[in-house]
């Protein structure tokens, strides 16, 4: 440790506690002393000011190259970085609208829906009882963003009857930072709704031989890749639309056309909500909850028989016996991996 | 020798997690049993979304193997006797809230689920 | 080596990072082996994708196995079953740009035919993870900040609290951060100027500080005192000669200021302070009116006797100073009557007819975004909220995410995936800089 010499600048009883009048006049005093130091260095020390550097003999560390420059864009070009832009618009590097990050332009900032547009969506689905495939179509909103716009207007909803304040003053900021997207006929689609996954197995060439006669379609290609591979047109996430298109290229009227797109939608979402309500009831049925005091107890009937041939099926019910236990091996994963 | 319906700990440690199995008295607690009849999760859980704080307990249980072992005279242990009561395969042994003549009306519900199993 | 080969990206909302973000080089063309490249585009990715995260966990998460998405025009599907690819292949039907009725139908329409950008997918398991999700829906200023309120418990996955920052998302998981955490972590530090607190302070520490700085120090000490005074100037003079105290207006200042901090403290509302307590405050208040009755006079008493009794004054409001709760409790009230006054003060101004019904308008919205974003001293960052400073540069929402800011939720809609001239993960890096951290991972995938 260099040697420290209890100089006349500040008074060791107030080293502590610095009122800000004292600390900039030692900062100063020391400016005038050291004036032969470059000029980013003392910019700088007045805006931070470090009282113990008064005492020591040793001279301060200079800033190198990087970090010279590294001050120097902060405080000159950097500063408009600092606040928002206050236009409701983005406020990226380069001045850039979406590249948020300036040597990859394969990442784009797309825009986000407005409140209004979340407003909107919410009321068609829960006062207005539009399907969600219908909601999304009319929308050109992803389903999943749909179902999860509602959802979380319900928290949202529930929020307000309870009388849990909101982040409003974090959401406005944000918004007003963000590139945001109104939803209107005259707004551009807002993303793609018709995304199908690309497979593994359908990433590869395959040589298929056919005879030239053959009309070879989708589900052909679908067949040549795999048994299980399914064809485009199922794979859709609303098929539904690919009939509207076909309804209206026979001539039918677009409303007629659009009734009718509404009506299967209905249905699609009618027969999946069955499915879901049975698999529910289903489960229910083999339970008895049986209330105490205090907990519910809720019994699942199971058969117990189902322990394979040497009992150690892996479907069995319970911790089965000379069955080794891998929960707490290498590489296995100890944390919960879903939340229902 | 005597063959009873009891608790076999397996689990961690803080993380208890029984198994409900039929198995001689004799033999030690976590030995192979002579059948797996069910689980025991004694840890509450609350449901997702449920501000009420309300918790539940997770039992599986093979309801027609514990009747027929209770049936064949296989002794449940305490613990076991209470959750086996819940479903009405047994008579609760100790009911301290209720008069004699609310416990009579309760042999009905109790009779209810045998019903259902045997069908 | 280069300066710039040594920056390294980060994960957060940090001004130097920003710099850094600014100034970082596309890889230079230097020559050297693919394994040393292949190192560099592993450690500089590394740095920034799930730099808290150890190495072996994330080639755990590694998968080569890279998403990516098609999107299908229904009108194409409609019009096509698909045959008319392969339709004469072979047989020399093919393409001629002179002829429009051979060009082949293809989905989507116009779009012109953009690479999908696999290799800056490399890194698409790590936005799986909770902290880095609640860092990408902006609930948190960094990555680690995320981690850190996911160990704290202040997130919850599907309205269960989830305290393991490794949980991986899966779609249609709605995770939920507490407000408070947010608002402290995308806004601004609170001040703890030291004005702040001197004014908070009782009279007592006013003049322990006088005393200290007239304690006759040198003459240097004096000047800095000197300039120092233009704030607690008042209190400097205690302890000199009485006709100077009697003369100078600090003094009875400092007695003002002993005194409405005396009637504060019995003011406040935290009703239970005790009757020894009142007594002991109505005792000092008084003596207080006395002490100052007697310096109006200017009487004849002595110094120093002066000087002790002012100290014992303060010595003994100190002792009866509220606790930091009730402190605070005192604040509130305070200001909660301030701004009650300023309201009765704006109802009665709205009585005025002179007031437009534009200006009446711009007054009710100033008075609706104050009860929205109010001043409140218990809270752990600045009030009125503000965003952070160099946040504006940082904010996007990638599109596998759907946020409700108000709410501080989001739902994790699906993985992120590639499409056609997009990829969604957002990674600083360029694509060759990927492309070589993939290459990395798969000689161990």
């Amino acid at each position: 440790m260099p040697p420290r010499i209890h100089s006349s600048g500040c008074p060791p009883l107030l080293l502590n506690c610095v009122p800000e009048s004292i600390s900039s006049s030692c900062s100063s005093s020391l400016a005038v002393r050291s004036s032969s130091r470059p000029l980013a260095w003392m910019t700088a020390q007045t805006q931070s000011p470090r009282c113990a550097n008064n005492f020591s003999t040793t001279a301060p560390r200079g800033l190198n190259k990087v970090q010279r420059k590294m001050r120097e864009w902060i405080k000159g070009p950097g500063q408009q970085f600092a606040e928002p832009t206050g236009e409701g618009k983005p406020n990226y590097l380069m001045g850039s609208t979406d590249r948020p990050f300036p040597i990859n332009p394969l990442f784009k900032s797309q825009p986000v829906l407005s409140d209004g547009a979340r407003e909107k969506i919410y009321s068609a689905v829960m006062e207005r009882g539009m399907p969600l495939k219908a909601v999304s179509a009319r929308y050109s909103v992803d389903m999943r963003r749909v179902a999860a716009v509602v959802r979380m207007k319900e928290v949202e909803r529930q929020w307000e009857a309870s009388g849990k304040p909101f982040a409003k003053p974090y959401a406005k900021a944000i918004q007003g930072m963000l590139p945001i997207q109104h939803l209107g006929p005259d707004e551009p689609a807002f993303e793609p709704i018709n995304d199908i996954h690309v497979h593994s197995y359908t990433m590869q060439q395959v040589f298929q031989p056919a005879a030239e006669s053959k009309h070879f379609t989708r589900v052909d290609a679908a067949k040549a890749f795999g048994e299980h591979i399914l064809p485009a047109d199922e794979k859709m996430r609303i098929p539904e639309l690919i009939q509207l298109e076909r309804d209206l290229e026979l001539g039918i009227e677009p409303a007629d056309a659009n009734k009718k797109f509404l009506e299967a939608t209905r249905e699609s979402e009618k027969a999946f909500a069955a499915t879901k309500e049975a698999q529910l009831q289903r489960e229910e049925d083999r339970k008895t909850r049986v209330e105490s005091g205090r907990f519910e107890f809720r019994f699942e009937r199971i058969n117990a028989g189902a322990v394979g041939h040497d009992g150690r099926a892996r479907g069995a019910v319970g911790w089965r016996y000379g069955v080794p236990f891998n929960d707490r091996k290498r590489g296995v994963v100890k944390i919960p991996t879903k939340v229902e | 020798m005597v063959v009873k319906i009891r608790l076999a700990r397996f689990g961690r440690l803080n993380k208890p997690f029984y198994n409900i199995v039929v198995a001689q008295a004799r033999t030690a607690r976590n030995s192979r049993p002579l059948e797996v009849i069910g689980t025991y999760d004694p840890v509450p859980k609350p449901d997702s979304y449920d501000a009420s704080g309300k918790l539940h307990k997770d039992i599986k249980l093979d309801i027609t193997r514990a009747r027929y072992w209770v049936g064949v005279g296989a002794q449940p242990t305490d613990t076991v006797w209470r959750l086996l009561s819940m479903v009405g395969i047994l008579e609760p042994k100790h009911q301290p809230h209720r008069t004699p003549a609310q416990q009579q009306s309760t042999t009905p519900p109790a009779a209810a689920p045998a019903s259902t199993a045997a069908a | 080596m280069d300066a710039d080969c040594e920056m390294k990206l980060r994960q957060t909302w940090n001004k130097y990072n920003l710099y850094n973000l600014f100034a970082y080089k596309k890889t230079p063309h230097i020559v050297r082996t693919h394994f040393q490249q292949k190192w560099a585009a592993k450690a500089a990715t590394r740095g920034y994708h799930g730099e808290h995260i150890k190495e072996r966990q994330w080639q755990h998460m590694f998968s080569r196995r890279l998403l990516s998405v098609v999107d299908m025009d229904p009108e194409y599907m409609a019009k096509h079953d698909g045959s008319e690819q392969g339709a004469g292949r072979g047989s020399g039907r093919d393409w001629k740009p002179d002829d429009p009725t051979t060009k082949p139908a293809r989905n989507g329409g116009s779009k012109s035919a953009l690479p999908t950008p696999y290799m800056n997918m490399t890194y698409a398991p790590m936005e799986r993870r909770l902290d880095v999700a609640v860092f990408r829906a902006l609930f948190a200023s960094s990555a680690r900040q995320a981690r850190q309120f996911v160990v704290h418990g202040a997130v919850k996955v599907n309205g269960m609290k989830m305290k393991y920052p490794g949980y991986l998302l899966n779609p249609g998981d709605m995770f939920q951060v507490d407000p408070d955490k947010v608002m402290l972590a995308t806004g601004r530090k609170k001040e703890t100027s030291f004005a702040k607190q001197k004014t908070a302070k009782s009279g007592a520490a006013l003049a322990r500080q006088a005393k200290i700085e007239a304690a006759g120090e040198g003459e240097e000490a004096a000047t800095e005192v000197d300039q120092a005074s233009t704030k607690s100037g008042e209190a400097v003079a205690e302890g000199e000669a009485l006709d100077e105290i009697a003369a100078n207006p600090g003094d009875v200042a400092t007695l003002k200021k002993l005194l409405a901090r005396a009637k504060f403290i019995a003011d406040s509302p935290s009703a239970d302070l005790s009757a020894k307590r009142k007594k002991a405050l109505r005792t000092v208040m008084k003596d207080v009116r006395e002490l100052m009755k007697r310096l109006g006079k200017a009487s004849a008493n002595r110094a120093d006797t002066k000087g002790n009794l002012v100290d014992d004054l303060t010595a003994a409001l100190s002792k009866l100073e509220l606790s930091p709760a009730e402190q605070r409790e005192a604040e509130q009230a305070e200001y909660k009557k301030e701004a009650e006054a300023d309201e009765q003060k704006t109802l009665a101004r709205k009585g005025i007819p002179m007031l437009s019904d534009l200006e009446r308008k711009i007054l009710e919205e100033s008075m609706a975004r104050e009860a929205e974003n109010p001043r409140d001293f218990s809270k752990p960052y600045a009030t009125p909220w503000q965003p952070r400073r160099y946040m504006s540069p940082f904010v996007f929402i990638p599109r596998y995410l759907e946020v409700n800011q108000n709410i501080c939720a989001a739902v994790y809609l699906r993985h992120p995936v590639a499409r056609q001239g997009l990829a969604e993960v957002p990674t600083p890096f360029e694509n060759l800089t990927n492309q070589l951290a993939f290459n990395w991972y798969l000689r161990r995938g």
